[in-house]
C-alpha cells in the first residue's frame, strides 16, 4: 500500500500514546503508527523507517518538543509537525507558530485529533 | 518568627479572580476528560506553617497527589490531590468502562499524572496569559503518600507558606479533590510584586 502515510507519536506519558493511537485507528485505520516516549527514541527511529507526520508533547525529560521539531524538520523538511500539549499558554502557541507547527491543546480528544489529522492532510 | 508578608485585599482579591480564571480553565479540560460536570468552590487563599499545611491537606490519610513546579515571575508548586480510595475512578472515568481494574491498576500512576499535567497546565497557563509573563512548567511528579511525608518530599523549607486551595467535585462520581497551591516567602514577596504590576497598569 504504497500511498499510506507513516504518523510517529511521540510523548512521555504512555496514556497519552494509547488514546491519541486508539482514536486514529478507530478513525483512519490506514494510517500507519510509530511510538516513540522521548526525543532520543525518536530521533532513532526515524533513521530507520520514514515518517509523513509527527505527533509531539511538548513537555518531556530530555529536549523538549519545539527542540524535537526543530531537528526532525531537518531530516524531513517536508513533514508535517503537531505539537500536542497540556501548556495553554500564549508564548508556547507563537513559538509553535514559528517552529512551523500546528499547536493542538490537550485534553486529547476525538474533536482535538480530527483537527490535527486535518492538518496533516491539508 | 512567622512570615510578615501579606497580600492587601485588593491583591487578594486580583489573586481570587486569577485562580477563578484558571480554575474555570481547569474544571474545562478536567470535565472533558471524566465526562461529568466539576464543581468548583471560591478559591480560599490562606497564610499557614507547614505543620497546619499537612493537617489542610487531609492529616493521616493518604493521598494521590500530582506536583508540578512552576516558575517564572514567582515559583509556586502546584499540586493536584485526590483521596487514595478514589484514584482508582478517576483514572477508570478517563480511560472507560472496558479495561479490567488490574490494567486500571497498572496504568494509575501514568494516567493521574497526565490528569494532573492537564489540570494544572490549564490552571498556569490562565494565569500566565493574564499576567503576560510566561511560565516553565516542570514534569509532573506523581506520589501516593501522607501529606505529611508529600511536603518533606517536596522540601518545603519555609516557616509560612501561602496555600490556596480550590475543591473540585465530580459531580456524578461523588468524589472531591483539591487543586493547592504552595510557595514561600521569598515567591510570596516576587508573587505580591506581580499582582501591584497588573494593578498599578488596570
Amino acid at each position: 500500500m504504497p500511498n499510506n502515510k507513516t504518523l510517529m507519536i511521540v510523548d512521555d506519558s504512555k496514556v497519552s500514546r494509547m488514546m491519541i493511537s486508539a482514536i486514529i485507528k478507530s478513525t483512519h485505520p490506514e494510517i500507519n503508527l510509530l511510538e516513540a516516549s522521548n526525543a532520543q527514541e525518536a530521533l532513532e527511529i526515524c533513521q530507520e523507517k520514514p515518517v509523513d507526520f509527527f505527533s509531539v508533547d511538548f513537555n518531556m525529560p530530555g529536549i523538549d518538543g519545539l527542540e524535537l521539531i526543530g531537528k526532525l524538520k531537518t531530516i524531513y523538511p517536508d513533514g508535517r509537525f503537531a505539537l500536542l500539549t497540556a501548556n495553554i499558554q500564549d508564548a508556547i502557541q507563537q513559538k509553535t507558530q514559528q517552529a512551523g507547527a500546528v499547536c493542538i491543546n490537550k485534553p486529547i480528544s476525538e474533536a482535538s485529533i480530527a483537527k490535527m489529522l486535518e492538518y496533516f492532510h491539508a | 518568627m512567622p512570615n510578615s508578608i501579606r497580600l492587601s485585599e485588593l491583591e487578594e482579591d486580583l489573586l481570587t479572580e486569577l485562580f477563578n480564571l484558571g480554575v474555570g480553565n481547569a474544571a474545562s479540560s478536567l470535565s472533558e476528560m471524566v465526562k461529568q460536570e466539576i464543581k468548583l468552590s471560591v478559591p480560599a487563599i490562606e497564610f499557614l506553617s507547614i505543620d497546619q499545611l499537612a493537617d489542610r491537606l487531609g492529616g493521616e490519610n493518604s493521598i494521590c497527589s500530582v506536583s508540578q513546579i512552576v516558575s517564572g515571575p514567582f515559583t509556586a508548586q502546584s499540586m493536584l490531590l485526590f483521596p487514595e480510595e478514589n484514584s482508582l475512578e478517576i483514572v477508570r472515568q478517563l480511560l472507560g468502562n472496558d479495561l479490567p481494574d488490574d490494567t486500571l491498576l497498572e496504568l494509575q500512576k501514568e494516567a493521574f499524572s497526565e490528569i494532573g499535567n492537564i489540570v494544572l497546565n490549564a490552571c498556569i497557563g490562565s494565569f500566565s496569559n493574564a499576567l503576560k509573563e510566561e511560565f516553565k512548567v516542570d514534569l509532573p511528579i506523581f506520589e501516593l503518600a501522607k501529606p505529611g511525608e508529600l511536603l518533606k518530599l517536596s522540601n518545603q523549607e519555609k516557616d509560612t507558606a501561602l496555600f490556596i486551595r480550590i475543591d473540585l467535585t465530580l459531580s456524578t462520581s461523588q468524589i472531591t479533590g483539591y487543586m493547592a497551591f504552595l510557595m514561600g516567602s521569598i515567591s510570596l514577596k516576587q508573587l505580591k510584586e506581580a499582582l501591584e504590576k497588573m494593578l498599578a497598569n488596570l
